[in-house]
């Protein structure tokens, strides 16, 4: 069984959803027989992967989508003996460098450098070269960047680099200059409808307009959650109704509940009681800045508005400080606690408390 | 005339105690009396020397005459003396050379000396008199007074081997005072040399240990005797582990003496660079290296081999063993040839081909069947004050795994010695060597001693050296026992005058981190000074503001800033920091963990978050943390302090706890390193059957790499729904097979076989982690327990350490009384 995420992934260019403009710019970069280095950029569920593997079946034919995963091992500079898994095919491969952690300049260099060296398998490959495509590339050091700057030149006769990233804000300006930047914008809520009246027509079910705009809106424009939540549903209860129950998941249930809690009482108890459920959603791996996030939008959508600009202004500040920072859940609470002491203000103020 | 008498005192027979005590009654010498007799004191040496047949080992004398003297003590060294007593009586000034020692005119002083010695420490230790004699003769030229003879201690006699194996340094009788104007030697020995334990009575350590020791030992060594050659395999490797200062050498020597036989000790070479030697290098001349380079790798199994074949030079028949061991010499008596190989002094395992060679020679040396000598190591447990362990050198990387598990070794584990056991063996050696009354320095009172070995920590070498030190302060103070040993242990502050607690401020000791707590207390209760006339010492900035108003009454703010005027504190952060011996990093995590607590006012714990959170960004650069790792600290500290106004209400006491972020980190690396693990499981699942859906029963679940982010955010969280509604609902075929579900907590999962969330075939250190990622959010929010908190407290990394005495791995409490003094 294959989640409908991926099994009504559109697999061509012709075939994609929305971005027309996109979609006609990628078909040409791909008819042209050749394209420099692609950084595509866009948030979480935008489509990004989708169509970087879209492009190299369209470069490449069917046989891309024949994956293997092999374990490369590659030695640090002291010798450490490590091992990368990477998803190959006969014309690309594909790495996540953040893998390995700091020694992502290894892969970078060497891992890349021997794939360079060597020539296109395939004698039928309609293209000399291979390509190499970098998840994550936002994650990459510094190091790793400088790196790849080079090799991105060196190897330009055989090797293409695809970029993957959320944003650019985290990739060094030379590497920024030396690709075409390709961004996938977050789909529209319309367009996300669009494509789950798409995939229920494939899988012959029929969803009310209603719950189908409910899913796009609460998706916050991520379609893979969309076809998640959708496939969810379907599982839950079917047919649809209009007011069924949307799952969302369950950090973002934790972090609804931290906020109704931080409203709900304010007093360094509670912060203790806040803070368990921080380090759980820490612990279960959910980004920080994530956190902190949704958590300050969570609150906003519950305050007054008078508040809602020093909440939004504290809330960048400890996200600011906690990407610079060492230890998240310093900043995490600090906010916290902030946004109880203003908000304990504000009852005070409106004479509520 | 600078010249002094000075004998030997030491212990005594039944009848040299009487002779003395009537002595020593007798008269004290006068300074005339004490020139005349020093004058003579060559001949009266002279007639020792040529009339008693076992002639005196060397009496430390300082004469004016120092070639003779020189001679004197030489002849002395190659004299063999016997383990004996003898009195020596130092006459009236007698002008004839021919009068006979037999007949005392003028006792002054005795010399009663008991001879323990084998020939090669006599000769040994008299050569490093001849040196004290000549250093004591420099200092007795610029001293002052001559005017006493000083019946002076020889420390070297001291040293000499007890074999009869007697207790060897006592607390004088009331009758041995001996001369009341004896005056202190110079050091010229570590007391903890010089007090070494030579009796089970004297050693500080439980006697049950020594007993495991001795039983092991007798056994090993008895086996060896035997020659057998398949000797029981747990009787050749021992190990003894535990802190420093425990006593774990200590044991092996007086057990070496008590059973005979003879230590063979590793040292490691010094011109050995380990950190460049691999093991073929060294075979090649050419690279570089000295003619007296020796390799790790090849010169420590070449010692151990070396050591087992060799059997003990048994020229010791005459001298240690003279009391009970045959006259004989014969090697191959096994009498004689006993003889452990001890290996204290570790080579450098941290370097994996160091470590490969250590290894496989004791595996070597363990299945050699020639082997007979017992192998013991001492490994100084090093458990640093996080309970990180000091990897460089533990059990577990010296002994090799097989050796380890196999049956052939045995482990005992010494503990910190017992403060009782420490003070009793202080006390006794402040005793002895305070047994003349007039010994320059400060005799350590009873609750120096106390001070001293509390905060020794159970490490008697450090305990021994920080009472040596103790007693070299100057007495510049009066002399009254209340002055002295004010070092606050614990509990108690530190704003006694500065005088007072310098005594023992000097002595370093051992720093314990038992108070850890305590100090991170005095940070989180935040005691400040309620009245106005102590002085603000402790806080810079209040100090500030006092210098540029120089009058207390214009101290106070001007009106708009008055919210943030605060009470002088009681203590320094800088200094509860530093003595807190953590981490900045460290600190600040266990300041911020701990603080909600004692928090009342969410305004105030908001801006304590702020500085903690303006603190961590110092901490975000790792170049930077070890700069600005006291500013992170302080800036926590003083934050907190600042914003603490209003302090719950005291509580008997708040229990703190260690901070959980680390083990949140961890967890968090292995779930993610688990999930891309599965998804990369799923893929390759899936791969073959491309194209294709959920016709075949292992069909791919994703076709795509996801990142990790997607993973953790989107995908997993939607499987695991997916997976607790009900599958039957669901128009996938349902063919179930709950026998492939390995992990009862996921069974849930399971139902049908195609299901891409029948994680049963997972690789089981994945499921762990998986299931743990799947499930984490299906308990119902009500009873979100955080499971990390509980197992943080049982694996805590600190907990490794014995906190307080109580043994409670983190949650220490502290007391309200530990901080407050009033």
């Amino acid at each position: 069984m294959v989640l409908w995420v991926d099994k009504h992934r559109p697999k061509s260019l012709d075939k994609l959803d929305y971005h027309d403009g996109l979609k006609q710019q990628l078909i040409q970069l791909a008819g042209n027989g050749d394209f420099p280095h692609l950084l595509v950029y866009g948030p979480s569920g935008a489509g990004k992967k989708t169509r970087i593997v879209a492009l190299l079946r369209e470069i490449y034919g069917p046989g891309v989508e024949k994956l293997r995963i092999d374990l490369r091992p590659f030695q640090t500079p002291s010798n450490k003996k490590m091992e990368i898994s990477v998803v190959t095919s006969n014309y690309h491969i594909e790495i996540t460098p953040g893998d390995v952690g700091i020694y992502d300049r290894i892969i970078v260099t060497d891992l890349i450098k021997e794939i360079a060296q060597t020539q296109q398998v395939d004698a039928n490959a309609k293209r000399a070269f291979k390509v190499v495509i970098l998840n994550e590339a936002d994650g990459l050091t510094r190091d790793a960047q400088s790196a790849l700057r080079r090799t991105m030149e060196k190897y330009m006769g055989n090797l293409r680099i695809i970029l993957c990233a959320e944003s650019t804000s985290k990739i060094i300006a030379p590497i920024r200059s030396r690709c075409l930047l390709v961004r996938v914008a977050a789909p529209e809520v319309q367009e996300i409808k669009n494509v789950i009246f798409k995939v229920c027509k494939k899988e012959s079910i029929t969803i009310p307009d209603l719950f189908a705009t409910r899913l796009a809106e609460a998706s916050a424009g991520n379609l893979r959650k969309a076809l998640l939540m959708l496939e969810a549903s379907r599982i839950q209860q079917y047919p649809f109704s209009d007011d069924q129950k949307i799952f969302i998941t369950d950090w973002e249930t934790v972090i609804k509940e931290i906020a109704m809690q931080i409203l709900n009482e304010q007093s360094p108890a509670k912060l203790l009681a806040v803070r368990n459920m921080l380090y759980e959603l820490l612990s279960h791996c959910i980004p920080p800045d994530i956190v902190i996030k949704y958590l300050a939008f969570e609150l906003m959508r519950n305050v007054d508005d008078i508040i809602k600009t020093q909440v939004v202004q504290y809330a960048a500040q400890f996200e600011h400080r906690l990407r610079v920072g060492n230890k998240a859940i310093f900043h995490l609470e600090a906010f916290v606690a902030r946004f109880m002491s203003i908000y304990k203000g504000y009852l005070m103020d409106i004479g509520m408390a | 005339m600078k010249d002094e008498a000075s004998a030997l005192v030491s212990k005594t027979s039944e009848k040299t105690k009487k002779l003395k005590s009537e002595r020593a009654s007798d008269d004290v010498p006068s300074p005339q009396k004490t020139g005349a007799s020093t004058r003579t004191k060559t001949h009266q040496q002279d007639q020792v020397r040529t009339s008693q047949p076992k002639p005196l080992n060397a009496s430390a004398s300082k004469r004016s005459y120092p070639r003779r003297n020189r001679t004197k003590s030489e002849g002395f060294a190659s004299a063999h003396v016997p383990s004996e007593t003898s009195v020596v009586d130092l006459t009236e000034p007698d002008p004839e050379p021919s009068n006979s020692p037999s007949v005392p005119v003028k006792r002054h002083a005795v010399v009663a000396t008991t001879v323990r010695s084998k020939c090669t420490a006599s000769s040994e230790a008299v050569a490093s008199a001849a040196t004290a004699l000549s250093k004591r003769r420099k200092t007795s030229a610029s001293a002052k007074t001559t005017k006493q003879s000083s019946a002076c201690l020889n420390e070297n006699e001291e040293d000499f081997f007890n074999a009869s194996g007697k207790q060897r340094w006592v607390i004088p009788k009331s009758d041995m005072k001996v001369d009341l104007s004896s005056s202190a030697p110079i050091e010229a020995k570590l007391w903890i040399d010089k007090y070494e334990p030579l009796s089970e009575a004297e050693i500080a350590v439980n006697n049950k240990k020594v007993a495991d020791v001795r039983a092991w030992l007798q056994n090993s060594l008895a086996e060896a005797d035997v020659k057998r050659q398949r000797s029981q395999p747990h009787s050749k490797l021992l190990v003894l582990t535990g802190p420093s200062g425990a006593g774990k050498t200590a044991v092996i020597r007086l057990l070496s003496r008590e059973l005979h036989f003879e230590v063979s000790e590793w040292s490691n070479p010094v011109n050995t660079n380990a950190m460049n030697v691999s093991a073929e290098d060294h075979h090649g001349a050419g690279r570089g290296y000295g003619a007296g380079y020796f390799s790790l790798t090849r010169s420590f199994p070449e010692f151990l081999a070396a050591a087992s074949k060799t059997p003990v030079l048994s020229f010791r028949s005459t001298t240690v063993m003279s009391t009970d061991a045959k006259p004989e010499l014969s090697s191959s008596s096994p009498e004689n040839d006993r003889k452990i190989i001890l290996i204290e002094d570790l080579p450098n395992i941290a370097n994996n081909d160091t470590r490969k060679a250590v290894h496989g020679a004791i595996r070597s040396y363990l299945r050699s069947p020639r082997t007979r000598y017992p192998l013991v190591f001492i490994v100084t447990d090093t458990t640093s004050d996080y309970g990180e362990r000091d990897t460089a050198v533990t059990l577990e990387t010296l002994i090799p795994p097989d050796v380890r598990e196999a049956n052939v070794s045995k482990l005992i584990k010494f503990n910190a010695i017992a403060p009782t056991y420490l003070i009793k063996a202080l006390t006794r050696i402040a005793a002895f060597e305070f047994k003349y009354p007039l010994r320059a320095g400060v005799r350590p009172d009873k609750q120096a001693i106390d001070t001293i070995a509390r905060s020794s920590g159970g490490d008697i070498r450090c305990a021994l050296n920080a009472m040596q030190f103790f007693t070299l302060q100057e007495t510049a103070h009066p002399k009254s026992g209340s002055g002295k040993s004010k070092k606050t242990p614990r509990g108690k502050k530190d704003e006694k005058p500065v005088s007072q607690s310098l005594n023992l401020g000097y002595v370093g000791c051992r720093e314990v981190n038992l108070d850890m707590f305590h100090w991170l207390g005095r940070i989180l209760y935040n005691k400040r000074e309620r009245d106005e006339n102590v002085e603000s010492i402790t806080n810079p900035s209040l100090q500030e503001s006092s210098s540029s108003y120089p009058t207390k009454s214009e101290r106070s703010l001007p009106s708009f800033l008055l919210q943030h005027k605060r009470e002088p504190l009681k203590s320094n952060p800088e200094q509860a920091f530093e003595n807190a011996h953590m981490d900045a990093d460290i600190f600040s995590l266990f300041l911020h963990h701990n603080c909600p607590s004692f928090f009342k006012d969410i305004e105030e714990l908001a801006v304590a978050g702020d500085y903690m959170s303006t603190a961590d960004v110092l901490g975000g650069k790792w170049e930077n943390r070890q700069t600005l790792g006291s500013y992170t600290a302080s800036i926590t500290s003083r934050g907190l302090l600042y914003s603490h106004t209003n302090p719950v209400p005291p509580q008997r006491f708040h229990q703190l706890y260690g901070p959980q972020t680390f083990q949140v980190a961890r967890k968090a690396q292995k779930l993610s390193a688990a999930a891309k693990n599965v998804a990369l499981t799923w893929l390759q699942r899936g791969s073959p059957s491309k194209g294709d859906d959920s016709a075949t029963a292992d069909a791919s679940v994703l076709t795509a790499t996801y990142p990790a982010k997607a993973l953790i955010q989107d995908l997993f969280p939607y499987v695991s729904i997916f997976a607790s509604l009900a599958p039957s609902q669901h128009n996938i075929p349902s063919r179930s097979a709950p026998g492939k579900n390995t992990s009862g907590s996921i069974k849930s999962v399971g139902g049908p076989q195609c299901n891409p969330f029948n994680i049963g075939s997972h690789p089981p250190h994945l499921l762990a982690s998986l299931s743990e990622l799947l499930t984490w959010h299906r308990q119902p929010l009500g009873q979100h327990k955080f499971a990390a908190a509980e197992e943080a407290v049982e694996d805590a990394h600190i907990s490794q350490r014995p906190l307080a005495v109580g043994q409670q791995p983190l949650s220490r409490p502290v007391l309200e009384d530990d901080i407050s003094d009033d």
